[in-house]
């Protein structure tokens, strides 16, 4: 309930926080895929926050990552072995 | 004949023997109870954190070489703020170069807050003291980060530019806060210097290529800016090589890489540390200051202030990279050491202070 509030504080206030959220999971969780090579499972745990994200879409093939929470959508893309993953939008 | 040459080639690269020979810890004259004790607490996952990499090269020879939690030996890890030390060994060469001075102002390359007076230059942003507002605390204060709104939220397509146009706090070269932004900076003046496509390939062609490190990953902004503060990823072994290129003072198997003055040059105290009062140590409530360098924090005491360097534990001329979730690089010159810890620590709770006070406790 207390993250509820929160999140919908965030979001009311127009904070930009809200985007970190999916932001950070679709990177990080990218770079943990697909730069170091982690399992799927070791990378949702490494890309948990306090305020969890509500999905994701992660594209193996592609080698892309999607987020959404706190009403904000986020995709990360593999590039090469050297640049690794980018936040796309 | 061509083909036999890339072959022969090719063969060599691979042939490159390792920078280190193996050796026992009982060999190098390590003491066998305290090292037992050292290896006990670096291996625990009793104390809230874990390891997944250790390496311990002593005298030039590797005594510890261990990875654990799946992790394999050679794989890619995360360095987190490591990378800011590797970010100094570039601009070294670029300096060298002649890309690039420590006079150097941001405002040549990157607009400054539109009210401002002041003119940052490069050896302040090296420094940790370009004066430019900046909270630093990540999961601590996610709402008030400057680093998270960088990274993730404001200033992902141009992490340079996003630092450029923070207000002041202070005037250039007085106060020290530590910044990822003024990283990111250094490596967008770093991208101004040259065209695209050689800005890609420097990490490689100037530091990693001749070095032989082929695990290493540097992921940039969206406007293709290397995030020099936080994206490097390097195996254990591939940082180690780094270790000992500054142990050596520049030179990495025979082969001078970056030059001496710059390596004495990143353990030299960020000048606000010799500007430090009394009245600044007793604000801070602590005894010890964490000391930094350009770009490596350092174990030296502030000037006039005996006994005030962070580890007890380590030589003063111990001087180190460290990264989120528990990275080091040690490098302890008095000791010929270099140390490599590879964790995944998302509470910190390994202390360092303990870590280091143990490990030189276990050498001669």
């Amino acid at each position: 309930m207390k993250i509820l509030t929160l999140s919908l504080l965030l979001f009311l206030t127009g904070c930009k926080f809200p985007k970190a959220v999916s932001a950070f999971y679709a990177k990080e969780v990218c770079s943990c895929l697909f730069v170091v090579g982690q399992e799927e499972e070791y990378c949702h745990e490494y890309g948990k926050q306090i305020i969890p994200i509500w999905t994701k879409e992660i594209d193996r093939k592609a080698k892309t990552v999607k987020a959404y929470g706190l009403w904000e959508s986020t995709s990360a893309r593999f590039i090469s072995s050297r640049a690794g993953c980018i936040i796309e939008k | 004949m061509k083909i036999l040459l890339i072959f022969f080639i090719i063969f060599q690269a691979h042939a490159a023997p390792p920078p280190w020979r193996e050796a026992t810890p009982k060999a190098t004259g390590v003491k066998a109870p305290e090292w037992e004790a050292f290896l006990a607490y670096a291996k625990s996952t009793e104390h809230g954190f874990s390891t997944n990499a250790l390496m311990v090269i002593y005298k030039g020879q590797l005594i510890e070489h261990s990875t654990f939690n799946g992790f394999k030996k050679g794989q890619t890890h995360r360095q987190w703020s490591v990378s800011k030390s590797i970010t100094s060994t570039l601009i070294g060469i670029a300096i060298d170069k002649g890309l690039l001075t420590l006079e150097t102002p941001v405002k040549r390359y990157y607009p400054l807050h539109k009210n401002t007076k002041y003119s940052p230059v490069l050896k302040e942003l090296l420094g940790m003291s370009s004066g430019l507002d900046w909270n630093e605390g990540y999961e601590s204060n996610p709402l008030k980060s400057s680093v998270i709104a960088m990274l993730y939220t404001e200033g992902f397509n141009d992490m340079a530019s996003f630092t450029a146009a923070r207000p002041f706090r202070a005037i250039p070269g007085e106060e020290f806060y530590y910044s990822s932004g003024e990283t990111n900076l250094i490596m967008g003046m770093l991208k101004k210097t040259m065209g695209q496509n050689d800005y890609s390939n420097y990490p490689w062609s100037q530091l990693f290529n001749p070095m032989g490190i082929k695990s290493a990953t540097w992921e940039k902004d969206s406007s293709g800016t290397f995030v020099g503060s936080s994206y490097l990823y390097m195996a254990p072994e591939d940082l180690a090589k780094i270790g000992l290129l500054y142990l050596k003072k520049g030179v990495f198997q025979g082969k001078r890489l970056l030059k001496k003055e710059w390596v004495e040059y990143s353990y030299q105290l960020s000048p606000p540390f010799l500007k430090f009062s009394q009245k600044k140590i007793d604000e801070s409530e602590k005894s010890r200051v964490e000391t930094y360098g350009a770009q490596w924090w350092l174990n030296a005491d502030v000037p006039g202030f005996p006994n005030t360097h962070p580890y007890p534990g380590l030589p003063t001329d111990a001087y180190m990279a460290l990264g989120h979730h528990g990275q080091v690089l040690l490098i302890v010159p008095s000791k010929d050491l270099v140390v490599v810890r590879n964790g995944a620590d998302k509470d910190s709770k390994m202390d360092r202070v303990k870590f280091f006070d143990l490990l030189t406790k276990a050498l001669p």
